[in-house]
């Protein structure tokens, strides 16, 4: 995962179709897919303007003048690109495969990070082909503190550097999500793109709150939360005691599988997340470790399929 | 079929055994731990249920560690095979030592009578030129078909002393501890009942050597030594000697046939030994010690047998009669009386040896008949000795067959020791892996 041309092959052809539109409008860095803030003389029509002294006569609207007798301009909007800033959870529980999942031979196994860095790779290539610019900011450093971070720039060397961060990309201390976003909020606006399995200590308060801080600063935000079938209930029979990475002197005796109250405490908790954070403007998709990729994200991509 | 020398050992192990499942059950909480990070939305009805669920965890480690643990008693316990085991055996121990010679044709001919299909092992005790014991073991499938025994002669016999009976039960249970393949082993011990190859110990180590009956086949006949049964009967000997001499002594005098506690009084007494509260020592200033003394003791009639320890200082009673001397001159025992109502008082001073051999029995003889001046005769017989030799050998239950491994040595058959430690290592190794892919 080093580059757009070790991505595998079939994956690439699987995308070549797909164009990754953000939903809002964006002050790009030059000519994009994306609707532009910038309104002038592109090629949709946003809207009429009284004409002014010094207006090209050629953006006259002849017809309306004919009806109306009035003199007016027409506005057009101008495609930008866009800062796509992918925000990957890099605590300890991003480090779960399975419930006794052994690494199979010669690789290691298919964690929720993994499978993360997998779909930012892929994202991020659809976004370069969009003309955007993707960075990446990893939580899982001490104190809270980024593990990595690399700042939205243009070039193959950065996109290079990115995905060499991605294949040796490690889980780090756990760590909220809530101030990395809040840094975030501090880099031009854009498409922030969040993966995480979002088991937060506080139940996501603080996140949904500084995802909203973003959307409302213009920012095109999505949530993507990742999960093992384990954790939903729908792997392994086992049972015995069970311990969250991030608190591993904490044991639950238990079975996940079949156990009920588990399953409906677990959807009582994505469920108000997801509601919280689509109040406040975040679009949320789940994605389970074990889906294909392609289908996956031609269901999110083309508005098929979020969940 | 399997024996175990030291099956303690393998008790011990499978105890050992016990340790890693009582480990295992009562330590499961740490090792099922398993990593979930949703573990917080798991049901309190199902935790309480599993908490009570315990049953011992990575079961293949468990049964490693408990396989372990029997495989390394097993190796410890000295396990061997000895293969298939059935039928009683017999091993027929022969004397061919000096003492056989003039009857070794009735030899011959009792050993043609007693090798049969059941016959282990043959074994001829003789000696070498230089008058070790040497024993040869000969297999009945050796024996020339319809000729069976005499097909050895003539054998020559051994020089030297006669071949004691102790050294025939030596190597009896030393072909014994080397038999396998039958269930009960049982044995017959061909020779010559003599006082000449008694060794007082015997009774006191044919338990251990052999644990059931052997058959004793005594050969009579030649030129043996007795005493006067006129001069015996009504003759009383009262020992004196610290307790560790004292059971040796009697045991010879019984072997003699006397009967200590038949009369009243003593007529007899017999004082060995060293100590001073003996009372009958005679305590010269200086301790003795002559330059050409090599300690020997010097019978009247000229013959030596080795004696043993210091000699003592002083001299006797003046009226003592000396039936024994030193080699350099010295007297080495002392005689008194009998005077009237006085027994005959013999002082035999030892520092704690005496000779033990059937030397013994010639150095008795010297005190108490010639000490005592009792008129010594000559005799064809050897009276009580193959009584006693019937009544050592087969025990009250008479002769009988011995459980084969409880004489086989360690050493019979095929030792499993390295083969089950080698097991015990791979398992080990096995073990050590496993531990390291737990998470």
């Amino acid at each position: 995962m080093a580059g757009k041309s070790e991505l595998p092959p079939e994956l690439l052809d699987g995308i070549e179709d797909l164009e990754w539109v953000g939903r809002h409008v964006a002050r790009g860095l030059g000519p994009g897919i994306h609707p532009s803030t910038l309104v002038g003389f592109g090629e949709d029509f946003e809207r009429h303007r009284p004409y002014q002294q010094g207006d090209d006569l050629r953006h006259l609207d002849w017809r309306l003048l004919a009806r109306t007798d009035r003199l007016h301009v027409r506005r057009y909007r101008e495609a930008a690109n866009l800062r796509t800033m992918f925000v990957l959870d890099g605590s300890p529980s991003m480090g779960f495969a399975g419930i006794d999942v052994r690494p199979k031979k010669g690789e290691g196994p298919l964690t929720k990070l993994r499978f993360a860095a997998l779909l930012v790779a892929v994202l991020g290539h659809l976004a370069r082909e969009a003309g955007d610019v993707p960075g990446l900011v990893v939580s899982g450093g001490p104190d809270g503190s980024p593990l990595y971070f690399q700042s939205a720039r243009p070039g193959k060397e950065a996109w290079h550097a990115l995905l060499h961060t991605l294949h040796g990309l490690e889980a780090g201390e756990p760590s909220p999500l809530a101030p990395i976003l809040d840094r975030v909020g501090g880099l031009p606006r854009g498409r922030v793109i969040i993966l995480s399995d979002f088991l937060e200590e506080d139940g996501g308060e603080a996140l949904w709150r500084e995802a909203g801080h973003l959307c409302a600063r213009g920012d095109d935000v999505t949530a993507i939360r990742i999960l093992t079938p384990d954790e939903l209930g729908r792997g392994s029979e086992a049972d015995g005691l069970f311990a969250d990475p991030e608190y591993p002197d904490r044991t639950v005796p238990g079975r996940p599988r079949g156990d009920v109250g588990y399953a409906e405490r677990l959807a009582r908790y994505y469920g108000h997340l997801a509601r919280e954070l689509e109040e406040r403007g975040v679009e949320w998709w789940e994605a389970t470790t074990t889906d294909p990729l392609l289908p996956l994200l031609r269901g999110w991509i083309r508005g098929e399929s979020r969940r | 079929m399997i024996e175990i020398a030291r099956p303690a050992l393998l008790g011990a192990g499978a105890l050992a055994a016990l340790l890693p499942l009582a480990l295992h059950l009562l330590r499961p909480q740490e090792r099922d731990r398993r990593l979930l990070p949703t573990a917080r939305f798991l049901s309190r009805e199902t935790r309480t249920r599993i908490r009570t669920h315990r049953l011992p965890d990575h079961i293949p480690l468990l049964i490693l560690r408990m396989a372990f643990c029997l495989i390394l008693g097993a190796a410890l316990s000295g396990m061997r095979w000895v293969g298939p085991a059935e039928g009683v055996g017999e091993i027929l121990i022969v004397d061919r030592g000096p003492g056989m010679a003039g009857v070794w044709s009735e030899v011959e001919a009792a050993l043609s009578d007693m090798v049969g299909d059941h016959t282990l092992a043959i074994v001829l005790v003789g000696r070498d030129p230089d008058g070790s014991v040497t024993s040869e073991s000969i297999a009945p499938a050796r024996l020339p078909e319809g000729e069976a025994w005499t097909a050895l002669s003539p054998i020559e016999l051994g020089p030297g002393e006669d071949i004691r009976l102790v050294d025939l039960l030596g190597q009896l249970r030393l072909v014994g501890g080397g038999l396998v393949g039958v269930e009960l082993i049982q044995a017959r011990i061909l020779t010559r009942a003599r006082w000449s190859s008694w060794h007082p110990g015997t009774a006191l180590l044919r338990e251990e050597i052999w644990p059931a009956g052997i058959g004793a086949e005594l050969i009579n006949g030649g030129e043996l030594l007795g005493q006067d049964p006129a001069d015996a009967t009504g003759k009383a000997i009262r020992l004196v000697a610290p307790e560790h001499l004292e059971s040796t002594f009697w045991e010879a005098l019984e072997l003699w046939g006397y009967e200590p506690t038949r009369d009243e009084g003593p007529e007899v007494e017999l004082i060995v030994g060293a100590s001073e509260e003996l009372g009958a020592l005679w305590l010269g200033a200086e301790e003795g010690t002559g330059a050409n003394e090599d300690g020997k003791y010097l019978l009247l009639d000229g013959r030596t047998i080795p004696g043993a320890g210091r000699p003592f200082g002083g001299s006797p009673p003046v009226n003592a009669r000396i039936p024994l001397l030193r080699s350099g001159g010295r007297p080495a025992a002392a005689a008194t009386g009998p005077g009237l109502d006085e027994p005959c008082r013999i002082t035999l001073p030892v520092n704690g040896e005496v000779p033990i051999l059937g030397d013994l029995l010639i150095l008795m003889d010297a005190l108490l008949w010639e000490g005592c001046g009792v008129r010594r005769v000559s005799n064809d017989q050897e009276e009580g000795a193959p009584d006693l030799w019937h009544s050592i050998l087969e025990t009250a239950q008479g002769v009988g067959p011995v459980p084969a491994e409880l004489i086989r040595d360690e050493q019979a058959g095929l030792p499993l020791a390295r083969l089950l430690l080698a097991v015990a290592f791979i398992l080990a190794l096995v073990e050590f892996l496993r531990v390291r892919r737990i998470p």
